[in-house]
């Protein structure tokens, strides 16, 4: 379960503070499948961030399983994100000299997991997402939807409660988009909690809970029955 | 730790151009570095055996007092009347002879007595070396006879007066017509008939220290050396090592056999010139040399290794997007931080490797040019490797702590 309470940003732009956040108070229970809209700059990404433990906010409460995420140390909350979170991002941080395997194998080597293991676990994890041909293949010599997939089978890859993806389809044509969405579908069916900012319709009603920002403050939070 | 050095490797690849002149730094420092101990090894090397051997792996044990160790200071040479007389000159037994004949490491021991003396015929005369040996010392250094015979075992035991000569006694004491054989010559008012003319099988390669090119020198059997009196009589024994590395140690165990036979309170003992302080001398001229080289190498190794830490640092803000990743992904401070240091001790331990190769390049050069010996001690090899992964480690520290210190979302967000 994710529980932000009064979180409050703001950023310092020359001698200004400029708030980004106002006040969120927002829980996400474990299993749903949630998106976050809003105009660019309504602090859509920040949240997410926030909860990813990527950034801390000026003040507020962040509780993630209970467990109490502003009072962590760096170190406590790398092992946090490898262990609870995964991650997908719009321009998918893939490392380029590394292939798609070794990719997916990166957290699972901060996981400490043996070698042997690894490359199972990572293999099975691309087959997931339809990539189990593409195992060696480089950034650079994959598409971006099959970019995007390497970048959920990474995230997935050490069984991660939450999946935070911060506009994962918005450098993708309809067709990836919609790949990418059928596999972020199938893991909420799997009981993985996904979260997911986007600016697109088409985007959002995948998911049953739509959380509408701007100006840093929760303008709706609307549920609906689950996409068919 | 495997997974950070193959990154290091694929990082450094990936930047050819750029790794290879980081490295110059190192490259130069190391290179030089090696060189020059090198060379300095090498003449150490190469007085040492100068010193100790005579090029067949053998080495004088001397009777001398104990406080006669340091031939360098003249003392031994000069002033070797003014020591107190040995208060104890017992001959040695051939059971002794035998046990140290017997030790491992030693091929041939021989008795012998050895001192300059003019030599006489008729009117002339000439300064010569004399060696009163037996067969046993001639089986270490071999002589071939040019006119005349050896002497025999009988002459050896029986201590006849008689010698053999080398050329240069020869042409000076008969300069007409050179007909030694049989003649008698005179050292010391003893006389000795000239048996035959030797020449030495292998001339000693030319040595600084032994200036013995052209001297005239001549064999007497051992036991005739008593004839002659009012002579130098302390004993030498000659011991011939069955490997050259084996030199020191086979000298110091036959001193420690002969030794045994003399009183606990003389203070005269067998012992083996003290070579590494003879060459301690030569070194503390060396030394200032060495300072000076030293110095700019190590300067060249400072600048290199701020050369890493400059590289370092680019390579670290050009690859901020890649810890954001990793620290997304659940990299710890210590694992970004383990990966930029190993990328730094990488980059400079490939540069002390092709450091060190350079230098013994350099040295082969250097030795072979100016016709210097050089020899290539381990110990710099290993340092040297060592040394230039400290400095990959020391430089690259400061790199490496701004990696590990990003916040992940502005390293993510890093354009």
């Amino acid at each position: 379960m994710i529980q932000l309470k009064k979180i409050y940003k703001s950023y310092k732009q020359g001698k200004q503070q400029v708030p980004i956040l106002h006040n969120i108070e927002l829980t996400i229970e474990q299993g749903e499948f949630v998106s976050i809209m809003g105009p660019s700059g309504s602090g859509k990404s920040t949240i997410m961030n926030v909860m990813g433990c990527l950034d801390t906010p000026t003040s507020g409460e962040y509780t993630l399983e209970g467990m109490d995420m502003l009072k962590g140390k760096n170190n406590d909350l790398a092992t946090i994100r490898n262990r609870y979170i995964g991650f997908v991002f719009q321009s998918f941080h893939l490392l380029p000299r590394s292939s798609a395997l070794e990719n997916v194998e990166l957290p699972l080597i901060y996981a400490k997991v043996d070698k042997k293991e690894r490359k199972e676990r990572a293999m099975e994890a691309l087959e997931k997402v339809g990539l189990a041909d593409r195992l060696h293949f480089r950034p650079t010599q994959l598409s971006g939807g099959q970019k995007q997939r390497v970048a959920i089978a990474r995230a997935i890859v050490n069984n991660p409660k939450f999946v935070l993806a911060d506009e994962p389809t918005g450098a993708l044509d309809s067709k990836s988009s919609e790949q990418v969405m059928e596999i972020f579908t199938k893991l909420n069916q799997e009981g993985v909690t996904v979260v997911l900012v986007t600016h697109e319709q088409e985007i959002a009603v995948y998911t049953n809970r739509t959380i509408f920002l701007r100006d840093g403050r929760i303008l709706k939070d609307e549920r609906r029955a689950v996409h068919a | 730790m495997l997974d950070n050095i193959k990154l290091s490797f694929q990082s450094i690849f990936a930047h050819k151009m750029r790794s290879i002149l980081t490295m110059l730094g190192v490259i130069i420092g190391i290179a030089a570095i090696i060189t020059i101990v090198s060379m300095i090894e090498g003449q150490k090397e190469s007085l040492k055996s100068e010193i100790i051997g005579t090029g067949n792996n053998s080495v004088t044990v001397m009777f001398q007092s104990d406080s006669a160790g340091d031939m360098m200071s003249g003392e031994y040479i000069g002033d070797v009347h003014e020591d107190p007389p040995p208060d104890v000159l017992l001959p040695v037994s051939q059971e002794r002879l035998q046990e140290a004949a017997d030790i491992d490491a030693v091929k041939n021991v021989a008795l012998f007595y050895q001192n300059y003396a003019e030599v006489f015929h008729l009117n002339n005369y000439l300064d010569a070396e004399i060696y009163a040996t037996d067969e046993r010392y001639l089986r270490s250094f071999p002589i071939n006879i040019l006119e005349g015979r050896k002497i025999t075992s009988l002459e050896y035991d029986k201590g006849h007066q008689v010698a053999i000569i080398n050329e240069e006694m020869r042409d000076s004491l008969f300069p007409e017509d050179g007909m030694a054989l049989n003649k008698v010559i005179e050292v010391n008012a003893v006389p000795f008939r000239v048996v035959g003319v030797y020449v030495d099988q292998k001339n000693k390669e030319e040595s600084m220290w032994m200036m013995d090119e052209g001297e005239g020198k001549m064999l007497i059997p051992k036991a005739a050396w008593s004839h002659l009196g009012s002579f130098n009589d302390l004993p030498q024994a000659l011991v011939q090592a069955k490997r050259s590395d084996d030199i020191e140690k086979a000298g110091q165990a036959v001193a420690d056999v002969l030794n045994q036979e003399i009183p606990a309170e003389s203070t005269w003992h067998y012992s083996i010139p003290n070579v590494d302080e003879i060459v301690g001398e030569i070194e503390k001229v060396n030394r200032s040399y060495t300072l000076l080289l030293g110095g700019i190498a190590s300067i060249s190794l400072l600048v290199g290794g701020i050369g890493v830490m400059n590289i370092m640092l680019v390579s670290v803000t050009e690859r901020t997007r890649e810890i954001g990743i990793k620290k997304a992904l659940g990299a710890k401070k210590g694992a970004i931080l383990a990966q930029f240091l190993t990328e730094a001790a990488v980059l400079t331990s490939i540069g002390g490797v092709i450091g060190i190769l350079l230098g013994i390049g350099g040295a082969k050069a250097i030795s072979h040019f100016a016709t210097m010996p050089f020899a290539i001690p381990i110990t710099a090899i290993m340092v040297s490797v060592l040394f230039s992964m400290v400095i990959g480690i020391v430089f690259g520290l400061l790199p490496s702590m701004k990696a590990a210190k990003m916040k992940p979302i502005d390293a993510l967000r890093y354009e």
